[in-house]
């Protein structure tokens, strides 16, 4: 859990009061022009109504440069950002022609295979041609190519399962499947901070959804104690089904899930575990298996394990793996397999030649490198992070690192800043995390070199002293003295 | 586990054009809705080569965590001059495009009336957003003015929630096309707004292809928002959403599918902008769509058990039992069989509608084949007969 300090909590809330004052007067003077210019909108009640849109148009905009940059070239360790110019106070940004390059520490290219590689992309090519780039029909009618096929054995071979389904986007495949794994009378025990996609799929389902708090493995038992002795919520008859949905590595936090507690904890009391390993697979653990290799948990204890492409393996696509009557079920009752367009082909050989690589089969070691890269990485920028004195979130080895920000007036300065430097980062402020715990996040990738590395610790720190991030006192530099690091002043 | 279950799918050996490759033997396929016959496309395949070897496969980001690349904003500004709106944005999957645009406008309290025979997307989006939900029958202009007079009378409420139509302008679950017209008058008396969902019909109708407002020669400003899967005409996947600025700005913060999910790969998005420059020179693609349409709609005019129930104008052509086994699992028995028979015997791939447990339409079931303009006269021809021969075997002891 992350405590903030009293003074930096007051100072937060003095800063969004001020611009919610702000924004009340601005929106007056706003009522005032347009009952003044009348509209031609008689009868209908506006699309947007008063404080739903407040946030977007008061608070968002002025910041809305440090949002949505668009880039020019694949989201590698490096990237060209084109520049954008506001002629209306930062309503609309127009882009111009001018790109700057800059050091990538936003984009989820945890092993690199982001932008065009060797082993890969001529592969992919390959079958662009031979079966164009979509299938334009449902897996079902006739978008099942042999490749499909092909992914979904090699995927569940690689997680450790008999059997996977393959989707074309990892939200749907979260959203889509819950409703049709669970239903009326079922219970759904989610972690408070989950994503989205999975409350939106369990919201879908139909099913009593209760929360329990953040990876803690006791408040979830004395939930589940609850829930049983309560039964259903009317009836009080034993519920149909419990499931607890719980993510390898959480993305705002960069933690990892306390999974052998977890897991413990349903097989007492006969509950399904869905894991989501949306950023953790083929990121961590000593082959790239995930939070299960990484804990020590076996995958047969998990019944469900549901993960995505985008992340580790460059491409698109989501994945759920389980035994063989469960994907064979998914497969005549999942919607997203019956009415959506099958996973692009392209893309799916992508994945398959990542995992390839990933495992060696490609003849070469460089998966194991990538693998051996970012696990150092990580760890090297967090711990000096931490000895430079920012507040750093998350476990060691997860390549997702938040570093606090707080207070509103500070997420665009550390944006702006930072790219002045040629450094892109990534804030994130409300409605994403609670009001007062703005944060900056990093991704690491194995395509990060020392170098690049070092470099970005350095403009961390100026621009840090700049801004006053630095909420804890800095380590004593003569700690910091092996293997030749260069000495951070 | 029941038989149904075990149920698998015919596997390609190749692209999905009007002719494929299936364990081994070449076989006419109208199972993909691939209505221009864009797929194999030779300029489709360059620009996604030039963009694979550019850009890498993945986008690798949300779009507001540098996902949005250049070639996003060029996609997105091409849709909305194509259709003559202010603006669009780009979903990364055909389904999220709906069950993220509805929850977005849509609130608790909020009054929609919709077909019933909506496909599962909407349907999701309509639960999802929490608002009353009404149905009126499918395509039945009489019941929808009866919805809105029921919904509008005697709540004085009305006035200030928002009320929306939401139809679809070629049902993907019957063929059926939406009389836009007759929309448009009924949603100007009692004020409504409309959401259109135009994923059948981008491409196809009309006569450049803008889809049913201009199939209806209805003014495209005057529908709120159209929403549009790519995965049909355009032969690439994601989805479209258009509208007025203020509705795809509000999108940008507050939809799900977009804030919450990565970009829309970019090879995939040049396919689009290919696609659509393609569209724009060659007209006679869809001229040809509509001859295609028209010689196996008559193919298929007098066969046996079963009856055309789409609309004449529609690229789905939609086979319905004329007497019903009374149940959906038994029908869905009936035309699976035929469906193999004429793959078995004949070569020719078609597709059943599938429905999931989850789907609450409740429409017939039929076969349905896609008509393509890359299709020639023997393919239709011999598509009609094979279906004429299997159709008489099979239903012989039905009737």
């Amino acid at each position: 859990m992350i405590t903030i300090p009293y003074l930096t909590a007051l100072t937060t809330y003095f800063s969004y009061g001020l611009l919610f004052v702000f924004g009340q007067f601005r929106d007056f003077f706003r009522k005032i022009a347009d009952w003044w210019l009348g509209s031609n909108l008689q009868g209908y009640a506006p699309i947007c109504l008063g404080l739903e849109d407040f946030y977007t148009r008061r608070l968002y905009l002025r910041i809305q440069d440090c949002f949505g940059r668009p880039i020019a070239s694949p989201p590698d360790s490096w990237v060209d950002l084109v520049e954008r110019v506001s002629k209306d106070n930062n309503k609309t940004l127009q882009r111009t022609a001018k790109i700057s390059r800059c050091l990538n520490l936003g984009s989820y290219n945890y092993l690199g295979f982001a932008a065009a590689d060797e082993y890969c992309t001529p592969r992919v090519i390959e079958s662009l041609k031979r079966f164009s780039p979509s299938t334009c029909s449902t897996r079902v009618d006739g978008g099942t190519t042999t490749l499909h096929n092909e992914l979904e054995e090699v995927v569940a071979n690689f997680v450790g399962k008999p059997a996977a389904i393959v989707f074309g986007m990892g939200y749907v495949t979260n959203s889509a499947v819950l409703p049709a794994l669970i239903g009326k009378g079922g219970l759904i025990i989610s972690d408070s901070l989950n994503h989205n996609s999975i409350v939106n799929g369990a919201r879908g389902s139909g099913a009593t959804v209760r929360v329990f708090q953040h990876n803690m493995p006791d408040h979830l038992e004395k939930v589940l104690r609850e829930q049983i002795a309560e039964g259903q919520p009317r009836t009080h008859r034993p519920w149909k089904k419990i499931m607890v949905l719980v993510e390898g590595i959480y993305s705002m936090e960069g933690e990892l899930c306390k999974l052998p507690e977890i897991v413990a904890i349903c097989k007492k009391y006969r509950a399904y575990v869905y894991l989501d390993e949306a950023h953790s697979i083929g990121a961590i653990g000593k082959t790239g298996r995930g939070v299960c290799e990484l804990l020590g948990v076996d995958t047969a204890d998990v019944d469900i394990l549901m993960g995505t492409f985008t992340k580790s393996f460059g491409s698109c696509g989501g994945y759920i793996a389980g035994s063989k009557e469960l994907i064979q079920y998914m497969k005549y009752s999942c919607p997203a397999h019956l009415y959506a367009t099958s996973i692009s082909p392209p893309a799916a050989q992508q994945i398959i030649s990542a995992i390839r690589v990933i495992l060696g089969e490609d003849g070469t070691s460089r998966g194991a490198q990538k693998l051996a890269r970012i696990r150092e990485n990580s760890n090297f920028f967090r711990s000096e992070l931490q000895k430079m004195g920012f507040e750093v979130l998350g476990d060691n080895d997860s390549p997702v690192m938040p570093v606090m920000l707080y207070n509103p007036a500070k997420i665009p300065a550390f944006s702006r800043e930072c790219l002045k430097n040629q450094v892109a980062v990534v804030t994130v402020a409300f409605p994403a995390t609670p009001l007062l715990l703005a944060r900056a996040r990093i991704c690491i990738s194995a395509s990060h070199t020392r170098e690049d590395l070092i470099k970005a610790l350095e403009v961390f720190s100026k621009v840090g002293d700049l801004i006053g991030i630095k909420y804890f006192p800095a380590e004593p530099d003569k700690q910091q003295q092996d293997d030749g690091r260069v000495k951070l002043e | 586990m029941t038989d149904e279950m075990r149920y698998e799918p015919p596997i390609l050996e190749s692209a999905a054009g009007s002719h494929t490759l299936i364990n081994g033997t070449e076989v006419i396929n109208f199972a993909s809705a691939n209505y221009l016959g864009l797929v194999g496309h030779g300029k489709l395949l360059e620009a996604c080569t030039e963009s694979l070897e550019k850009y890498g496969a993945g986008s690798c980001g949300p779009r507001g965590f540098y996902g949005t690349i250049d070639v996003h904003l060029d996609c997105e500004a091409r849709i909305a001059k194509f259709l003559g709106t202010p603006d669009s944005i780009l979903y990364s999957y055909g389904l999220s495009t709906m069950f993220s645009a509805i929850p977005a406008f849509c609130k608790k309290g909020d009054v929609i009336v919709a077909d019933e025979g909506v496909h599962w997307a909407i349907q999701n989006g309509l639960q999802l957003s929490r608002s009353t939900v009404v149905y009126f029958k499918h395509n039945d202009m009489e019941s929808l003015r009866d919805m809105l007079e029921k919904v509008t009378k005697g709540n004085k409420r009305a006035e200030k929630l928002r009320r929306y139509i939401v139809v679809e302008a070629v049902y993907q679950n019957s063929g059926q096309i939406a009389p836009l017209d007759e929309i448009i008058r009924l949603k100007e008396n009692y004020r409504f707004r409309v959401l259109l969902d135009e994923s059948n019909s981008m491409g196809v109708l009309g006569s450049s292809g803008r889809g049913l407002t201009e199939y209806c020669k209805v003014p495209v400003g005057k529908i709120d928002i159209i929403t549009a899967a790519m995965g049909h005409a355009l032969a690439t996947e994601g989805g479209v959403c258009t509208g007025s600025a203020r509705v795809i700005d509000h999108q940008r913060l507050s939809s799900s599918g977009y804030v919450f999910s990565a970009s829309l790969p970019p090879y995939l998005t040049s396919a689009a902008i290919t696609a659509i420059d393609i569209l724009e020179e060659n007209l006679d693609l869809i001229m040809k769509l509509k001859k295609n349409i028209g010689t196996l709609c008559r193919g298929l005019s007098d066969i046996q058990g079963l009856e055309i129930a789409s609309d004449l104008a529609s690229p789905i052509v939609f086979l319905r039992l004329k007497k019903s086994t009374g149940s959906l699992k038994g029908d869905l028995q009936v035309l699976e069989d035929i469906a193999q028979h004429v793959l078995k015997e004949d070569s020719v791939l078609v597709a059943t509608s599938r429905r999931s447990t989850l789907d609450k339409c409740k429409l017939p079931v039929g076969i349905r084949l896609f008509v393509s303009a890359a299709h020639t006269e023997d393919d239709l021809m011999k598509a009609g007969e094979s279906l004429k021969r299997v159709a008489a075997l099979a239903l012989n002891g039905h009737d």
